[in-house]
């Protein structure tokens, strides 16, 4: 490996742990949000849409349904609201010293991959409480990281870029990921939706991964289309992105 | 100087910087091939600095003296013309920038020295020394935010040190800490300049202090004064 691209690796490996090390050093409760969070939102989401609105999902349990979407979102929204303000909270290592900026927004999605980790683990206990027979077949699912990986980072590098910019993007943001919610099959399932808007849902990178997923968990089937369409998006999301970033990285020293 | 060898080559170069973001909608249709107000900080600057030599910018407030180290470390870019450097660029614009004081010493060592560009391998041996230079030893695995400031800029400047720079630019950061630090970053200095590097300095007080500082030892002491 050439001496750059060691150091590359290098600095996103200091900044991945610096991030992990001072966000949980500083709280009580410490790790334990990375359990506590999902959860809670997952009882909150459950009692208002399964007591409530009365969503009922064939054979599976409404919770594990719920827990197996959220899991997926919570990874995107949270990576993507650190990541959007990384180059603002580090303006001041952008002005004055080199490197690649992109190493920030990146390094706060790496970051967030162990609380995927952990939150698939966590949901794997929520099986067995369940009565759930544990599969060698369900750690397939690691293999959606990939493509998860690559399309959160690509919209980390390109609204990380834009609100250092115009701190404007960053309450669109907001409204982006709002949206976001509810155009993915999270508290729902793809065929509770109308043809009509089927689109909607068929554009979106999440479904298919939240729907490879539930499959394997809930019907024991792979269904590799799911898993290969959203890796090829990621793949050419993350080349555009990263050259969108790219071009914008050099004005963002003096406009940030 | 019978040493000719290029450290830095500015040629021609121009710098504007953005004073402010257009604030109305208005003003932002209007400018809308130009969006920002545009002060120009250098136009058709060229200057050449050779291995070995000290060059200490001068000049008042907002003469662009960070803005020509910022140029030259690769950190912003000019509009037009040249910039080429020979070597490893270390830059010092502010001491301690990009710190997390959250982290302890010894986890900023490594967050700052990977960023100027140091390996793992050689920052596992060099972590050592560079404490022992910092004479941060009682303190190094505690939070930064328990440092006074004086601890933080001889961190920053320890790092710094070890970073195998071939051009250092420091911007108004020369001597840091006590006196007893100072001498000993005055010593670095001089040993540095020996080993025919590059020093860039930018200041606007003590100037005849520091080249007398420097005369002691080396006679390529070259002034810049901007304006």
């Amino acid at each position: 490996m050439s001496k750059k691209l060691k150091l590359y690796f290098q600095l996103l490996e200091v900044l991945t742990i610096r991030e992990l090390k001072s966000r949980y050093r500083a709280s009580i409760l410490g790790p334990l949000w990375i359990i506590i969070q999902p959860l809670l939102t997952t009882l909150f989401l459950a009692v208002v849409f399964e007591k409530i609105v009365k969503i009922k999902i064939n054979n599976i349990p409404y919770f594990l349904f719920l827990y197996s979407g959220i899991m997926v979102w919570n990874f995107f929204e949270q990576s993507i609201n650190l990541a959007k303000e990384s180059l603002v909270w580090n303006r001041d290592l952008i002005t004055k010293s080199k490197f690649n900026k992109e190493v920030l927004p990146i390094s706060y999605v790496l970051s967030k991959i162990i609380d995927y980790l952990v939150n698939f683990l966590v949901f794997l206990i929520l099986l067995i409480i369940y009565h759930f027979k544990i599969k060698l077949l369900f750690f397939i699912t690691i293999f959606n990281l990939f493509p998860l990986f690559l399309t959160v980072t690509s919209v980390s590098l390109i609204f990380s870029a834009l609100n250092a910019i115009f701190r404007d993007f960053g309450r669109i943001i907001e409204f982006i990921l709002l949206l976001g919610f509810y155009a993915t099959p999270i508290i729902y399932s793809e065929n509770m939706i109308p043809e009509k808007i089927k689109i909607f849902i068929q554009i979106n990178p999440l479904s298919y991964i939240i729907n490879f997923n539930r499959q394997v968990f809930f019907e024991n089937k792979v269904d590799y289309y799911n898993l290969f369409l959203p890796a090829i998006f990621g793949v050419i999301f993350f080349i555009i992105s990263w050259l969108i970033f790219k071009k914008l990285e050099k004005k963002i020293v003096d406009l940030i | 100087m019978k040493n000719n060898q290029p450290a830095v080559i500015i040629d021609k170069i121009t710098k504007e910087y953005y004073l402010e973001k257009p604030k109305t909608l208005k003003t932002w249709f209007k400018n809308i091939f130009s969006p920002f107000k545009k002060y120009p900080v250098f136009k058709d600057f060229s200057l050449k600095i050779n291995k070995g030599e000290a060059v200490i910018i001068t000049g008042p407030n907002g003469s662009g003296k960070t803005t020509l180290l910022k140029l030259i470390a690769g950190i912003t870019f000019p509009d037009k013309g040249k910039i080429q450097t020979f070597g490893k660029v270390v830059p010092l614009i502010e001491l301690g920038a990009g710190f997390n004081y959250e982290l302890t010493g010894l986890e900023n060592i490594w967050i700052n020295g990977t960023i100027l560009g140091i390996e793992k391998e050689k920052l596992v041996k060099l972590i050592p020394k560079i404490i022992d230079f910092s004479e941060l030893n009682d303190f190094i695995n505690i939070p930064l935010k328990r440092y006074s400031t004086g601890m933080i800029t001889r961190l920053a400047f320890s790092i710094a040190v070890y970073s195998e720079a071939d051009i250092f630019l420091l911007d108004e950061v020369f001597a840091v800490g006590d006196e007893k630090f100072q001498r000993k970053s005055i010593n670095y200095i001089n040993k540095f300049l020996e080993r025919k590097k590059t020093l860039i300095l930018s200041t606007n007080i003590n100037i005849k202090k520091f080249i007398t500082y420097f005369k002691k030892i080396n006679k390529n002491i070259i002034s810049v004064e901007l304006n």
